[in-house]
């Protein structure tokens, strides 16, 4: 017979059992939750720590996250994952999520001002499609593949080829090599090249195309220059065709790897440094011109480069974002004649 | 009698187990919490560590022809403010540059004969590293020894 202490320490029993197992329960999903959490955090930390070491000091290196939903998206300046949102600031970055990816500096030169930015992408596969007469293709097509990673000393490799010829094409160089050695020969034999027939083909095995033509041509994208450094970029998407004026390589490479969204995010760093380097120029030259043995020495070249660099000033408003065709062909214009007096400047040794 | 000391001792049983797993709940997430700030110690240190080789590499106070950093323009660092610099790095931090042979704060009056620049206020808590550079005086062509100083604030 059972007592009613029996009855009573049965409930009891149960009560805290169920209690004890609830607490446990919660405890350890939440524990685990946190040490999955913590492992994603680590994983950010240590990849920014990466981008930024590769910002400091022009090494390249690669990158490996778990799989491929790690990074699920990025919406500039922060990278997302399911479960937070790191920023890359102050590092300009344009990256291609992925999960093996290479991470590379490149660069926008202009003597007097440096751009450095990082572009972080997984394996890649362009093909340039160059069309039409000129030796014009050629240079465009040059600057677009000196404005992407060139992987000889990554094990993630994007690579370059020209075609079509038919439905031939040729393929398999990296950046340098591309540049240094495959399209010297190009140009010196005049090869021509036709619109590819096959594009799915193309499509299936991953090859970005990238047409560039000085007329309207049927294509994903299409690279429609005006001069040497500016032109027009056609991307097609489900509504048609969208156009970006583009004023240097830098702004076609942000579109390949990230359409609109790259694009405008490239321009605001681009411009936000312009404006301090162009800043920080004037009032350097100001002050190297209140120098009288100075400004004998090298007045006229400061004055003229200090002109242009004023000129650059009221210009850049107007080509900050979605920039007329006229303003961005004329901000290139100033941009290398800025960059020639500049040399001006250093040759006479007051660079 | 007998009944009700058996259930005090009940009572007094789980009273006891219950307080084992809440210690054992306080204790994991107070582990947690120190594994939390010590990471967050370890972020602040490579956020002020980048910051400082930033500084070092940055082409706005380094002479443009030396593209491996660690020489920096003394036109330029005069030149230069602490909004310009906030508007490529963000805030939080504070930088100063002295040079071994002159102690003076750089102005536009006294520019070259100055050898120290200060970019934003220290104001509170900051880590502090610190760099070896080479100054470039832009005048003369003559290279003087410095330490570059980069401070970040805690939490920033």
């Amino acid at each position: 017979m059972i007592s009613t202490f029996d009855v009573f320490k049965i409930i009891l029993g149960i009560i805290i059992s169920v209690f004890i197992l609830f607490i446990i329960l919660r405890f350890t999903g939440s524990y685990t939750d946190i040490s999955e959490s913590s492992r994603e955090v680590s994983t950010m930390i240590s990849l920014k720590k990466t981008i930024e070491d590769v910002y400091t000091t022009g090494i390249e290196t690669d990158f490996e996250v778990k799989d491929a939903e790690f990074i699920t998206g990025y919406n500039p300046p922060y990278i997302e994952t399911k479960v937070s949102m790191v920023s890359m600031d102050p590092v300009p970055l344009l990256l291609v999520p992925g999960t093996k990816i290479s991470l590379h500096r490149n660069g926008y030169d202009i003597g007097w001002w440096k751009f450095y930015f990082i572009e972080a992408m997984p394996e890649a596969n362009f093909l340039f499609v160059p069309l039409g007469e000129g030796n014009e293709k050629w240079s465009v097509t040059g600057n677009i593949t000196g404005s992407l990673p060139s992987t000889e000393n990554t094990k993630n490799k994007v690579k370059f080829g020209v075609g079509c010829n038919g439905s031939e094409f040729w393929f398999g160089w990296e950046g340098y090599k591309f540049i240094d050695a495959v399209m010297p020969r190009l140009i010196a034999s005049d090869s021509e090249f036709s619109e590819c027939n096959n594009t799915e083909y193309f499509r299936e095995k991953g090859y970005v195309l990238v047409t560039v033509s000085d007329e309207m041509k049927e294509a994903d994208f299409l690279v429609k220059p005006l001069t040497e450094d500016v032109g027009y970029v056609y991307i097609k998407g489900d509504e048609g065709y969208s156009s970006y004026v583009y004023k240097n390589s830098v702004d076609i490479a942000a579109l390949l790897l990230g359409g609109q969204k790259l694009y405008e995010y490239e321009n605001e760093k681009f411009f936000g440094e312009l404006e301090v380097a162009i800043d920080v120029s004037l009032k350097k030259y100001a002050l190297l011109a209140a120098n009288e043995n100075m400004n004998r020495r090298c007045g006229n070249e400061i004055s003229g480069f200090v002109q242009t660099l004023n000129s650059i000033k009221e210009i850049v408003p107007k080509v900050k974002k979605q920039p007329k065709e006229d303003d961005a062909i004329q901000f290139a214009a100033l941009m290398r004649e800025s960059r020639e007096k500049y040399g001006e400047i250093d040759t006479v040794g007051c660079g | 009698m007998k009944a009700q000391i058996h259930l005090m001792e009940y009572v007094l049983l789980s009273f006891f187990v219950l307080l084992i797993i809440v210690m054992i709940t306080l204790f994991l997430t107070g582990w947690q919490m120190s594994t939390i700030n010590s990471e967050q110690t370890r972020v602040t240190n490579a956020k002020a560590e980048f910051l400082l080789r930033a500084f070092a590499n940055s082409p706005y106070i380094n002479k443009n022809t030396y593209k491996e950093g660690s020489m920096l323009e003394d036109s330029k660092l005069s030149s230069i403010n602490c909004e310009d610099l906030q508007k490529i790095y963000g805030e939080e931090w504070f930088a100063q540059i002295e040079t071994l042979e002159f102690t003076d704060e750089c102005t536009q009056d006294n520019y070259p004969s100055c050898g120290k620049w200060t970019f934003c206020k220290k104001e509170g808590d900051a880590i502090v590293f610190e760099l070896p550079v080479n100054i470039y005086r832009t005048m003369t062509g003559e290279i003087d020894i410095g330490k570059l100083y980069v401070g970040l604030y805690k939490g920033g």
